[in-house]
């Protein structure tokens, strides 16, 4: 496949935007909480993959040089909202953020619990954003991905030890984050 | 909410979240918006390589400099030399065109 593509074939592109579309998308989404953020960068993903795929030296495998593009895009992203900061940019965030959440829970729950939930996912997304980017992307890779350390450690260009302890670490921030949220409520 | 024990179980609640929840999933038309937008990209000529090559921002840094630095130097050259009162007069009449005859009106008011 990857010698196909180096070709141009526009048939292998297809095959691997098929294969992996959910996969970025679901990356992605983990960084931004939104999803039309997330589609946006999918695609921009994508289109790197095709420009770049030229130059790809096959050290590590497709899969894991496709989520190391996505995780580089995600956090591009979310450096350049957070330097431009503009009000109707997070506002525009939170607004369709709380719709994407909808899409994450399970079903067969009551009305009630789906409220419980979005309020959880609000405020975990909210301590996620304030996670370091290295900590924050572990930590989105295992949980959203349910990436091994292994594979997370591949796509991190880094050891296994340094993820065992980049999702320590994001968790012990995590509790801390919302700890404080709870206390406060 | 203020029970630490509270606390802790609502954090435990929250993070656990994300062990059931579902996937995302990219829309059924995504290979096609992504095909149009490659298309889009490729038939539009940017000049964005101008902005960011990284050996033309000194040149262009470079040049606006030596604008401006011309500019300047020509602004504090002409503000050295005085008016004489003859240019004044000069620039004056070119203004409102006072260098024009007036014969005309005379000849007209003649015939009347």
């Amino acid at each position: 496949m990857i010698k196909e593509l180096k070709s141009g074939s526009e048939a292998a592109f297809r095959e691997l935007v098929e294969t992996y579309k959910n996969k970025v998308v679901n990356t992605c989404f983990g960084f931004v909480h939104n999803y039309e953020d997330a589609d946006d960068i999918a695609q921009e993903v994508f289109i790197e993959v095709f420009k770049s795929i030229k130059y790809f030296k096959e050290d590590s495998s497709l899969s894991t040089w496709i989520y190391r593009i996505a995780t580089n895009k995600s956090l591009d992203y979310l450096r350049k909202v957070k330097r431009q900061k503009r009000w109707s940019e997070l506002t525009r965030l939170s607004l369709s953020s709380n719709e994407s959440i909808s899409n994450l829970l399970t079903d067969s729950k009551t009305p009630f619990d789906i409220m419980e939930d979005k309020e959880r996912f609000a405020a975990l997304n909210t301590a996620i954003d304030k996670l370091a980017n290295n900590q924050k992307a572990a930590f989105t890779l295992h949980k959203y991905e349910e990436l091994s350390y292994k594979e997370i450690a591949d796509i991190l260009d880094t050891s296994l030890s340094s993820v065992e302890s980049l999702i320590h670490r994001a968790k012990k921030n995590l509790q801390k984050y919302l700890f404080n949220y709870y206390k406060n409520q | 909410m203020k029970n630490k024990a509270d606390i802790e179980r609502e954090i435990e609640k929250t993070i656990s979240l994300l062990d059931g929840k579902n996937k995302m999933k990219a829309d059924a038309f995504f290979y096609t918006r992504l095909s149009a937008k490659m298309e889009q990209t490729e038939s539009n000529f940017s000049f964005e390589w101008l902005l960011t090559s990284p050996w033309l921002k000194p040149l262009i840094v470079a040049f606006v400099l030596f604008i401006n630095i011309i500019s300047i130097s020509h602004l504090i050259k002409s503000d050295d030399r005085e008016l004489t009162n003859d240019d004044v007069v000069s620039l004056f009449n070119e203004e409102y065109f006072m260098t024009q005859s007036t014969d005309s009106y005379l000849v007209i008011n003649e015939d009347l």
